[in-house]
């Protein structure tokens, strides 16, 4: 059977748990899998206003799958979205009629290494931003404690009260002269 | 009588007619896309419904294409088929 590329956007309901949600994209992920398809990306659109409600649900949230495969893994994909009650909505649209098989496997492992790359830049941002939080929290607590610590130890009183009312006073004879 | 009336009712509404060329025709980078709700919102009403190339200006070819992605978009709820709240 021939080959051709398709996408097929679904949407899963947004309240659905994240290993329910886990559980149905590896579905269909095998669907393409079993059937010798090339699963080139997955796109995630993350949870969306839908313009009406569909299923009572105002929510859901939107994938893509972009794969290489023939009419049988359309046709399987399509039979078990019917008949799983967490798929809202799904269509799947042809967008090439020719596919080179080889293209489509190296454009699969970019695919793959973009995600990972995007995997370990978000990795790492969070690893930043805990680093930094507990450096934050560190500063803070450093200065809690020399705070503290200053509070302990005897004031340093009289020496500021001093040098603020000798500008003051100098202020207040100047407007005294002036009127 | 009747024909002049005929025809000034014609200069009258050639006033109001521009002429409109495809923006698709026009500009090739531009894409139909279903998946572009923003675009394809320029379509269609207040109410959701399509608008006719005859007032959008689009050539049949397209106005093929942008009805095909309207529809696709609507059956995704990505586009209202009616909205009847306006
Ligand atoms: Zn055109």
């Amino acid at each position: 059977m021939r080959n051709r590329r398709y996408e097929t956007v679904f949407i899963l309901p947004a309240d659905l748990g994240e290993g329910r949600q886990q559980e149905l994209l590896d579905r269909l992920d095998g669907v393409v899998d079993k059937g010798g398809g090339i699963r080139i990306k997955r796109e995630d659109w993350g949870v969306r206003k839908l313009a009406y409600p569909v299923k009572k649900q105002p929510k859901g949230h939107y994938y893509l799958l972009d794969f290489v495969g023939n009419a049988q893994i359309v046709s399987e994909l399509e039979r078990q979205m019917r008949m799983l009650e967490n798929v809202l909505r799904f269509l799947t649209v042809k967008t090439e009629d020719r596919v080179d098989l080889e293209a489509a496997k190296k454009e699969q492992a970019e695919e793959r290494d973009k995600a990972a790359a995007k995997e370990a830049a978000a990795r790492e941002a969070a690893a930043k931003e805990a680093a930094a939080r507990e450096a934050a929290e560190q500063k803070k607590a450093a200065e809690e404690a020399a705070e503290e610590e200053a509070a302990a130890s005897t004031p340093e009183p009289e020496a500021v009260p001093e040098e603020d009312a000798a500008p003051e006073e100098a202020v207040q004879e100047e407007q005294k002269t002036e009127g | 009588m009747i024909g002049r009336r005929e025809q000034r009712r014609k200069t009258k509404r050639r006033l109001y007619v521009r002429k409109k060329v495809c923006r698709f025709c026009a500009d090739a980078t531009l894409q139909i896309n279903y998946k572009d709700p923003r675009q394809l919102r320029y379509f269609i009403t207040e109410r959701g419904k399509i608008i006719p190339r005859r007032i959008s200006g689009n050539c049949a070819k397209h106005q093929r294409k942008i009805t095909l992605a309207v529809k696709r978009a609507r059956h995704l709820a990505l586009m209202p088929y009616t909205n009847m709240e306006i």
